[in-house]
């Protein structure tokens, strides 16, 4: 492979007032001017004779060397003040802080006796568990789930989990989780819709999660909808600590847990609040499911019998909900998409079962034993006699149905007519603000412990200003160390070095925290100015940040400091 | 694989258009000729025509720099040299932008030439992400995709490169690359799209 270009990735467009700041057309025209002059100064020369004058062409040279050098020796003068005054290049600001930061501990809890309290929640490895906690988020795990710590399988006992939710600025800041991430050499910084970290331990010792298992998370948040009024979708990232970086793991699904609401955003036009409405109205909701027809055994599909209703084939956890929706006397026929098998598998003895539901009439069986399993995609069906009867109650299900079918149609089409009466009697409103916050559940799968984040990398502002000095108000400075940056929104938290020069990105629409911890333990903090992003990059900002008087002792402390309205 | 290249231009639009970049009226064109002229007279008129096209030339310079301050200086030295040779200018049709970008083209080149170092090129890669995501659900897979892809353009030709930067990573028009590379727009499509058969047939050949 060859390697002819340095290429860089999503590198951030320069603001137009970023750019703005190298204009200079008249030291452009100046510089112009100066060797337009040289040529003509050249071409007088030649035109001056030594007898016209009194000073000769000898003599006329070394007074234009001795002014030439008198004013070298002044730019230089003035050169060596300024660059007394200059910063250091950002290239040269840039090496400092990564040189700090690769002395610091990848996580850095800033304040160690600020340690969240995590209770553990004991599962019985045999039978796995659903675990619905009081943060609103289900662990879904599985039996066997766990090996030790030198791979062999745990098969019986208790494991205590240990689980902690992150959600904003303070929660990242406290756990001293950097946000930063690094896509093939460009630098991102992660915007989190929620982090967990999880880990477990039996007698005392960590225990590691077993091959091929994994929890399922399902994690609930807050997101704010984007600009455009659309909802941003997520990805998930493991925090690998000794490689000091975040690693890809995939997208994870987002599922609304709220009733949906019309996003309304101020360019939309009446017709397109309208729709926006009717369709929130219909995801409010949904029009009533049709029953499914029972189908009889096409006499040419594999078939076979299993209850799963019986309890004789225990069943991991996530299955009840399909399990509940099989009809009475049902037995299971192949469905032609489902992978090939051995027909001879059916009779073996299986320790368990997953069953998913994946439409009207299809699911998903998988049957599991130790390190075996089989997964098929099957139907219900229904044979001779019962089959009749099932027929019958579909009759007075359908009918059932049919008459829910018909309120529904009343009850939306009167919501429907009511919002478009509405928009009608006026040309335009702008009473109804776009509800901009939804809850959800962030659904994906770990395969190991440790810190998970559900996020979206964002590339760095174009806007930027370089520290020149961080003072606070009884005159201390804090010029190696670490500083804290965070907007209003608190979904990420950009570590910074204080070092002069170190350059700060933001966006100067918005408004950030930068913070920091004296060493008497206190937070000193200053709010972020729009005309920072204006300043001159040689010379730089200096920041007079505001030590809070407060002890912190706690979370709620750092809260409160941070927020000191 | 060919295919993901045009969903990427299209992702990557808004993002890397010039303002300066759009389609000049004959009229506008005219009236910028007139500009020229009295600039060609007095070097002080010159000014509009800078404040015009300097963030679009700072930003062409940037991408290939993707350093503020070295962007500056170079943008210094390409309004300078074009302040130097306007007397030498003379209206051929197309907008005076595309004079000063291939001065800014010639004035990267020379700098990285002097420098003895890889000239560097600025690609949206979190698009690259998303596209990559678009065609395939194993990530191992699409982080492979997106390594060839990135190897199959570190061999491209310098001359090459420059055209695939400029038609799909800042969104030119092939009327524009013709005018900036002074070739006929038929030769940049042509040329563009042998570049894409090689960069494909080296994709599918991993």
């Amino acid at each position: 492979m060859g390697n002819n270009y340095n290429i860089k990735h999503n590198v951030p467009e320069p603001s137009s007032e970023d750019i703005a700041k190298f204009m200079d057309f008249d030291a452009l025209l100046e510089a112009h001017r100066k060797i337009e002059s040289s040529q003509e100064g050249g071409v007088i020369r030649q035109f001056t004779s030594p007898r016209e004058g009194q000073i000769g062409p000898r003599m006329r040279r070394w007074i234009v060397m001795g002014a030439g050098l008198a004013a070298a020796a002044a730019v230089a003068l003035l050169l060596i003040v300024r660059s007394l005054n200059d910063l250091p290049t950002p290239a040269q600001s840039l090496a400092v802080a990564d040189a700090y930061f690769a002395k610091q501990p990848y996580v850095n809890p800033p304040l160690t006796e600020v340690v969240p309290q995590v209770r553990p929640i004991k599962v019985d490895v045999a039978a796995g568990a659903t675990l619905d906690l009081d943060e609103g988020t289900r662990l879904v795990i599985p039996r066997t789930a766990f090996q030790t710590d030198r791979g062999q399988l745990i098969e019986s006992g208790e494991v205590d989990i240990y689980y902690r939710e992150m959600h904003d600025a303070v929660d990242f800041f406290v756990a001293g989780v950097p946000m930063s991430y690094d896509s093939a050499g460009t630098r991102h910084y992660l915007q989190s819709a929620g982090m967990i970290e999880i880990i477990a331990l039996q007698n005392g010792q960590p225990v590691g999660m077993a091959p091929g298992k994994t929890i399922r998370i399902e994690l609930q948040s807050t997101i704010s909808a984007q600009a455009d009024g659309s909802w941003p979708s997520f990805k998930v990232y493991h925090l690998d600590a000794p490689a000091r970086s975040w690693v890809f793991y995939g997208k994870s699904a987002m599922l609304f847990e709220d009733e949906p609401q019309a996003v309304i955003t101020p360019g939309m036009s009446i017709e397109q609040k309208i729709i926006a409405e009717k369709e929130a109205i219909l995801a409010a909701d949904p029009m009533p499911q049709a029953p499914a027809k029972p189908v009889k055994p096409d006499g040419k599909s594999v078939s076979f019998e299993l209850d799963l209703k019986d309890g004789e084939l225990p069943l991991e956890p996530g299955s009840e909900e399909a399990v509940a929706s099989l009809q009475e006397g049902a037995i299971w026929q192949v469905l032609p998409n489902s992978p090939a098998f051995n027909v001879n598998a059916l009779n073996e003895v299986w320790k368990s079962a997953r069953l998913k539901r994946l439409s009207e009439t299809a699911y998903e069986l998988t049957l599991l034993n130790d390190g075996e399993q089989l997964r098929l995609l099957v139907q219900p069906v229904i044979t001779g006699k019962e089959f009749e009867n099932a027929l019958q109650q579909y009759d007075e299900v359908l009918a059932a149905y049919q008459k829910e079918l018909a309120a529904w149609e009343k009850r939306t089409g009167e919501k429907i007519a009511a919002v478009e009466a509405r928009y009608l009697k006026t040309e335009e409103t702008n009473s109804n603000p776009a509800p901009s916050m939804r809850r959800v559940r962030h659904v994906f799968d770990i395969n190991a412990f440790g810190i998970w984040n559900c996020d979206r990398p964002a590339p760095l502002s174009s806007n930027s200003f370089r520290i020149r000095v961080i003072e606070d108000q009884n005159g201390n400075t804090y010029p190696n160390q670490t500083a804290y940056l965070s907007d209003q929104s608190g979904q990420s938290i950009y570590q910074l070095h204080t070092g002069r020069g170190s350059t700060v990105y933001f966006d100067s629409q918005k408004e950030y925290l930068l913070w920091l911890l004296t060493p008497e333990g206190k937070i000193a903090l200053v709010k972020t100015k729009a005309e920072w992003a204006k300043s001159n990059p040689k010379k730089g900002v200096k920041l007079k940040v505001q030590t809070i008087n407060h002890t912190i002792r706690n979370e709620a402390d750092i809260r409160r400091a941070l927020n000191p309205d | 694989m060919f295919a993901n290249l045009q969903i990427s231009r299209t992702l990557a639009k808004n993002e890397w258009m010039d303002r300066s970049a759009k389609t000049v009226s004959e009229s506008a064109l005219h009236q910028e000729w007139e500009e020229i002229r009295a600039a060609q007279g007095n070097p002080a008129l010159f000014r509009p025509l800078y404040e015009r096209y300097y963030e679009s030339v700072f930003r062409l310079i940037h991408r290939r720099t993707t350093d503020m301050e070295l962007s500056g200086d170079l943008c210094s030295q390409v309004f300078l040299k074009a302040l130097q040779k306007i007397s030498t200018y003379t209206f051929q049709g197309v907008p005076f932008s595309a004079w000063l970008f291939r001065i800014a083209v010639n004035e990267v080149s020379q700098h990285y030439r002097q420098q003895q170092s890889n000239r560097v090129v600025s690609v949206n890669d979190l698009h690259l992400h998303d596209l990559i995501d678009e065609i395939g659900s194993d990530p191992e897979e699409q982080e492979l995709l997106r390594r060839k892809m990135l190897g199959a353009l570190e061999n491209l030709k310098a001359d090459d490169m420059q055209l695939i930067e400029m038609r799909f990573f800042e969104q030119r028009s092939f009327k524009e690359i013709a005018e900036i590379l002074g070739m006929t727009e038929n030769n940049a499509k042509v040329k563009v799209h042998r570049i894409l058969e090689r960069l494909k047939r080296r994709l599918s050949g991993g």
